[in-house]
């Protein structure tokens, strides 16, 4: 039994990481419609620039978060200016957008490779971890801070969207451009806001993440925006707290499989879960009916 | 020579994956990225095949074409129900399931995959050389060619055209539009698992990476590169994108960052044309994604 | 019902339809029937459910309750194909060509029963199978000439004027057989000229033996073209006659209802 409790525990605290990815990469489905793939590749970069503020420039951890978070947030709003937005001018598909995406992923992943190299490197704030012990269950300190973490960004984001002018206004931007213009502020500036956001926001989830696993390397960026992908689709698209929710059922489930399922398995377990949401329940568990035809 | 060989049999293959895409993509408006995933079944059922059983060419080709296919509607049937965005994620699904399955069976051989696979069998006779194999690949890109053209020039390559443009239109005249996504599937998978196939052949060693979710996205890339609904600018972008990496390894840079550079070009292929040039090198039109 | 449509066979029937979505009830326990051999006008305001109500013929939505029959058979439920084959041809408001193809092509991809249209046979190919290429791309063109089209065989659907789509979506239409012919806003935007060349065309089909059933705004070509008008008001019917009474009533509903058609 307290075997399984670990596993859950362990659940909790991977479902946080998912749900803090997912978070950003939903707000900026929200706003713009694009799956925003490349968001792995701000992940991956801004968990580089923390690294190297925070070691080789010996700057130590507040300047490391802040450099992710800026680096991350520039990048985001970048991929916005220079792809989405001049496409969506141009009058093209969401699609489209989406493949251009995978793209940005690729090149941000091996830019990674070229800048920092293709081995791991380690990311620690220096001192051992405090271990806990609670009931059956050993955390950490850092495990901790996730889900702390998660948790308060996912209320705070949930109260951003359910209650304040510009969450609402950006909720109406991915159904109706013109509904927002009624807050009086221009769509494009409303999304290169969610952009700076949502990408803010995985800047910061990349320290956090790289900090607990205590190693960063090029390709981490790849497999998580596939997970958030999943948590995005568990939840229920274009809903923000839903996609966090996702998140945290996705590293439930998968923890508590590798209890009975060998743990290779995860990721087929995973795009399982995916493919039986989409096809029985394509508006997630928490969203509003939308998907097939 | 045995290089140019190679590289040859291998623009050959990923022509022929690039073309039985573009029948999806590009003609019918449905963007699959589980192509990679089809492949790679068609080249693990032949490595299997000529190791435990027998290396005939044609047999094995064959039963790799079966096998995509079957596999291929494991995806077709319950994907094309869901509609856009949500049919790209289902076979991105699907992509990464396969690829863990190639990864993790026991009779796959996990990450190190197969090797030591026989040389293929025509008609009783071994093919050994790097030429005869090249030929080979070379013989199933024109038979992909010449069918897919006759397919797409025909009133069912009109049909085809017809869903991507309205759906809804297609099947107001009476049209099944699920008969027309399904058939051109298959006919899509019998393709993408015969190059399996003489993948396997050509190389005698698979491992998993090589039919990883970025292999599909490279296929997808060669059909936005040469052009959506274009078989020749399927084939043109399979000769440039493989020659161009190809070429960088004669110039000074090290082997330690040559493949990341191969992949930044890829990506930054992939971005360039989705942003400044959709109608490809010689596609049809530009805005054949919807 | 007029004595003189009395007689007719009812080639469509609707019995009780219902539809909602959400909270909206957009059709709701609609009964009508269309005699065969006549003009027949659904009208009513925006948002009356005319449009709804041929989504629910045509299958492309399913309704909550309440059967569809066609030549007295139920066709309730069957997906949009399969209700196509029966005998039911569509127009759509929003026209819905294949943009990137030819005129010609759109004309031929409605054409029914070509065995080209199977991979496997294309890929055999065959005499049989040229000769019916020939003779598709003939008809085509015998449509396209037909409705003045001629010269823009090859010109892509997007690339022509409103006017000429309005025309290739209704040659597509007929193209497709239909023996009912469900036209959604077939004159909108067309000049005066076009209006009377498509009411010339309408009751010439009519001739031919087809039925058609109209969704259209103008008042004028409804009264001079329908043989019977349903009149619809937020999923109801709410009258039904020929042109004369129905004239009378909707100036009365005009008055005291503020509905407008």
């Amino acid at each position: 039994m307290s075997v399984l409790a670990q596993f859950v525990f362990n659940g909790v605290v991977a479902g946080s990481v998912y749900a803090l990815i997912a978070l950003g990469f939903a707000l900026i489905f929200t706003a713009s419609r694009v799956f925003h793939f490349a968001h792995g590749g701000v992940y991956t970069l801004s968990a580089f620039a923390g690294y190297t503020v925070m070691i080789p420039l010996g700057l130590g951890l507040w300047p490391g978060f802040i450099a992710a978070a800026l680096a991350a947030a520039v990048l985001g709003v970048g991929i916005n200016a220079l792809l989405y937005e001049p496409m969506k001018a141009g009058g093209v598909s969401p699609f489209v957008a989406m493949i251009a995406s995978f793209g940005v992923l690729i090149i941000f992943t091996n830019l990674a490779a070229l800048g920092w190299g293709s081995n791991p490197i380690v990311l620690s704030a220096g001192g051992s971890a405090h271990i806990y012990h609670v009931g059956p269950i050993f955390t950490t300190d850092t495990q901790l801070r996730i889900i702390g973490s998660a948790i308060v960004l996912a209320v705070l984001l949930w109260v951003f969207f359910r209650f304040m002018r510009l969450g609402i206004a950006i909720r109406a931007l991915g159904n109706d451009s013109e509904l927002a213009e009624v807050v009086g502020m221009p769509s494009r500036l409303l999304r290169h806001i969610s952009f700076a956001v949502g990408s803010g926001l995985v800047g910061i989830s990349a320290m956090l993440i790289g900090l607990n696993v205590g190693i960063i390397d090029f390709n981490m960026g790849f497999d998580i925006i596939l997970m958030a992908t999943v948590a995005m689709i568990i939840g229920g698209l274009g809903n923000v707290g839903a996609a966090g929710a996702g998140g945290f059922v996705l590293g439930l489930i998968q923890n508590v499989a590798i209890w009975k399922i060998e743990s290779k398995w995860q990721m087929a377990i995973s795009f399982g879960i995916l493919v039986i949401m989409l096809l029985f329940r394509p508006s997630g568990l928490f969203g509003a009916r939308e998907g097939t035809t | 020579m045995d290089y140019v060989v190679y590289v040859a049999n291998l623009i050959a293959i990923y022509a022929t994956l690039a073309m039985s895409l573009n029948l999806l993509v590009g003609y019918t408006g449905l963007i699959s990225i589980t192509q990679a995933g089809v492949y790679g079944i068609g080249a693990y059922i032949t490595a299997l095949l000529a190791l435990n059983f027998t290396p005939d060419l044609l047999l094995t080709t064959l039963l790799a074409a079966v096998g995509a296919v079957a596999v291929s509607l494991v995806v077709a049937v319950p994907a094309l129900r869901l509609r856009n965005e949500y049919f790209l994620i289902a076979t991105l699904g699907f992509q990464n399931i396969l690829f863990s399955v190639f990864m993790n069976l026991g009779i796959t051989g996990g990450p190190n995959g197969l090797y030591g696979i026989p040389h293929p069998l025509l008609f009783g006779m071994e093919i050994r050389s790097g030429v005869g194999k090249m030929a080979l690949s070379i013989g199933l890109a024109l038979i992909c060619y010449a069918l897919a053209r006759r397919v797409t020039r025909s009133p069912v390559g009109r049909l085809l055209r017809a869903v991507r443009e309205d759906e809804t239109a297609v099947s107001s005249l009476g049209k099944s539009v699920f008969r027309i996504k399904f058939s051109i599937f298959v006919f899509s998978a019998v393709f993408a698992g015969a190059a399996g196939a003489l993948y396997t052949y050509s190389l005698t060693a698979i491992d998993p990476v090589a039919f990883s979710l970025d292999e599909s996205i490279s296929i997808i890339t060669l059909v936005i590169v040469g052009g959506t609904g274009s078989l020749n600018g399927s084939v043109l972008a399979a000769i440039l994108l493989i020659l161009l990496p190809e070429a960088m390894k004669f110039l000074p840079i090290a082997d330690t960052v040559a493949p990341q550079l191969r992949q930044i070009f890829y990506g930054l292929l992939l971005v360039g044309f989705a942003r400044f040039r959709r109608q490809g090198l010689i596609g049809e039109y530009q805005d054949v994604l919807k | 019902m007029n004595p003189e449509l009395r007689g007719r066979e009812a080639i469509l029937e609707l019995q009780a339809l219902s539809k909602h979505f959400g909270g909206l009830l957009a059709v709701n326990d609609l009964s009508f029937s269309v005699p065969a051999g006549t003009i027949t006008s659904l009208i009513g305001g925006n948002g009356a459910g005319k449009t709804t109500v041929f989504n629910l013929i045509t299958g492309n939505l399913a309704p909550d309750a309440g059967r569809i029959l066609f030549h007295g058979q139920s066709i309730t439920g069957l997906p949009p194909h399969k209700v196509a084959r029966v005998g039911v041809a569509r127009s759509f408001q929003e026209l819905r060509l294949f943009n990137r193809l030819s005129a010609l092509d759109n004309i031929a991809a409605a054409l029914p029963q070509q065995r080209g249209e199977s991979i496997v046979a294309s890929l055999l190919g065959g005499a049989r199978l040229r000769e019916e290429a020939r003779r598709t791309e003939a008809e085509s063109r015998d449509v396209l000439e037909e409705l003045t089209l001629g010269g823009q065989a090859d010109t892509l659907a997007e690339q022509l004027s409103y006017g000429q789509q309005k025309l290739l979506a209704l040659g597509r239409l007929l193209a497709a057989e239909g023996k009912l012919l469900l036209l959604d806003e077939p004159t909108s935007g067309l000049s005066p000229a076009m209006v009377d060349d498509f009411c010339r065309r309408a009751r010439q089909l009519v001739q031919q033996g087809k039925t058609i059933l109209l969704i259209e705004h103008n008042v004028e070509i409804v009264m001079s073209l329908s043989d019977w008008i349903i009149v619809m008001h937020q999923g109801e019917k709410i009258a039904e006659g020929v042109p004369e009474e129905v004239r009378h009533n909707v100036s009365v509903m005009h008055t005291y209802l503020g509905i407008t058609s």
